[in-house]
């Protein structure tokens, strides 16, 4: 028998090889693309980090929100017809600021659009590993299927940010074309039919943070799914 | 480069259909060129497939035309992974395009603040963008999958040569054309990235 053929060795091969995956998941991926960002080498790491960010992100939108709906009661009861224009004016800009934030931070150039790729990508080649070791291998089955549902998983993030994406450039249409209509509506003494569509425009904004929300909840379970189960 | 008249045609079409109104200069990121580039792959790929059945069965009685077959798909595995790595041409287009993109729909809705007619400019941008970031996710995806791919060819080319040694071709030829199915599965994908490319270069945005 040639020496490249030694069947004995592989299941000693493949117990190596396996205690290296099971104590980094995504070993798979290592070595295998270019670093253009040296931190990005633990794509879990990063979609932990990034997450963060966009939780806080979007906890800052939500206290915006907040603050916004208490000024517009502010300026319900100032006098000074001025005054309420110039409130509500900077109120709109203020929030129009903080979701041009939140598409920044939601945008494909981004560590966290880098991290998932690299996440779901580490998965698939796993899942490949799986399905290639013999059928009584320990917990074999369970391990593709569950691996196979964190890659469905990705991809639901990944569907999710985009509408998220598509939702916040909406809200920004929405406050601009509402910042002009409620000037106007100001302008020719309709205040209270104003503060009443400001805060329509206000409290819509809750569906960005309601819509980050899922973004976050759906990451962390596929992150939870691409852990392969211990043997 | 590419072969198919007919395709270098609709790739050149297409680019100016995709650029139109923009000034595009030769630094800039560019759709058509990106095209050009997936479209290149998916029809080296299609060329590696073509002949690889009966390249196999012709195998039958050779461990070295067996090791050969082998070492081609390896090969061609290899070249659509290369080509879509992240330090690749392609990917760092498409990064360089959807961060323009991004910067142009940022900029229209800018504009929109004072001029609502730039909305649904930025709208289509939004449309472009979305599109744009399914070619990413595909690629990924194939990215991915060739990397699985070589791996699981390199792991069982020890097995399927052993085979043919131990005179059992039949064996040998099950397994390569196991590996050549996986092939076909990832030529498919490329079939499908090439058609979200070409959906990408359609979508006009009126300026």
């Amino acid at each position: 028998m040639p020496d490249r053929f030694k069947p004995a060795r592989v299941p000693l091969r493949l117990g190596l090889l396996c205690a290296l995956l099971l104590s980094a998941p995504l070993w798979a991926q290592e070595g295998q693309y270019s670093t253009r960002n040296p931190n990005r080498s633990n794509p879990t790491l990063i979609l932990e980090a990034e997450m963060s960010n966009i939780r806080a992100s979007s906890a800052q939108l939500g206290a915006r929100i907040q603050t916004a709906m208490e000024k517009l009661e502010e300026v319900a009861r100032l006098t000074s017809e001025q005054e309420k224009e110039a409130q509500v004016d900077s109120l709109f800009f203020t929030l129009r600021d903080e979701v041009y934030g939140v598409l920044n931070k939601l945008d494909l150039n981004s560590d966290f659009a880098d991290a998932l790729n690299r996440a779901k990508e580490g998965t698939i080649v796993l899942k490949s590993w799986y399905e290639r070791q013999p059928p009584d291998y320990p917990n074999r089955e369970q391990s593709i299927a569950q691996l196979e549902r964190a890659i469905q998983e990705y991809d639901i993030v990944e569907e999710r940010l985009n509408q998220s994406r598509a939702l916040a450039q909406e809200k920004l249409s929405t406050i601009m074309r509402q910042h002009r209509v409620i000037l106007q509506e100001m302008k020719i003494g309709k205040v209270l039919e104003a503060i009443a569509a400001a805060r329509s425009v206000v409290e819509g904004l809750n569906d960005i943070t309601r819509a980050m929300a899922v973004v976050e909840q759906k990451t962390q379970q596929s992150l939870q799914a691409s852990i392969p189960i211990a043997n | 480069m590419m072969k198919n008249p007919s395709a270098l045609l609709l790739a050149g079409l297409l680019a100016l259909a995709g650029t139109a109104g923009l000034a595009q200069t030769a630094d800039q990121p560019d759709m058509g060129r990106l095209f050009e580039k997936v479209n290149a792959v998916a029809t080296q790929l299609q060329e590696n497939l073509n002949g690889l059945e009966a390249s196999i069965q012709a195998s039958r009685d050779s461990i070295e035309k067996g090791g050969e077959v082998l070492d081609a798909m390896l090969e061609s595995v290899r070249r659509v992974h290369a080509s879509m790595a992240e330090d690749s041409e392609i990917w760092t287009e498409l990064d360089a395009l959807l961060k323009l993109w991004e910067e142009r729909r940022k900029e229209t809705l800018a504009k929109s603040e004072s001029n609502p007619a730039f909305q649904p400019i930025a709208q289509a941008w939004q449309g472009r963008l979305d599109t744009g970031r399914q070619l990413r996710n595909q690629i990924s995806t194939e990215r991915a999958n060739s990397l699985a791919l070589m791996r699981a060819i390199e792991s069982d080319r020890d097995i399927v040569l052993a085979y043919y040694e131990l005179g059992q071709a039949d064996k040998a030829i099950e397994n390569l054309q196991k590996v050549s199915a996986n092939l076909t599965s990832l030529n498919e994908n490329m079939q499908v990235i090439v058609k979200t490319a070409s959906d990408v270069q359609r979508m006009p945005i009126a300026q």
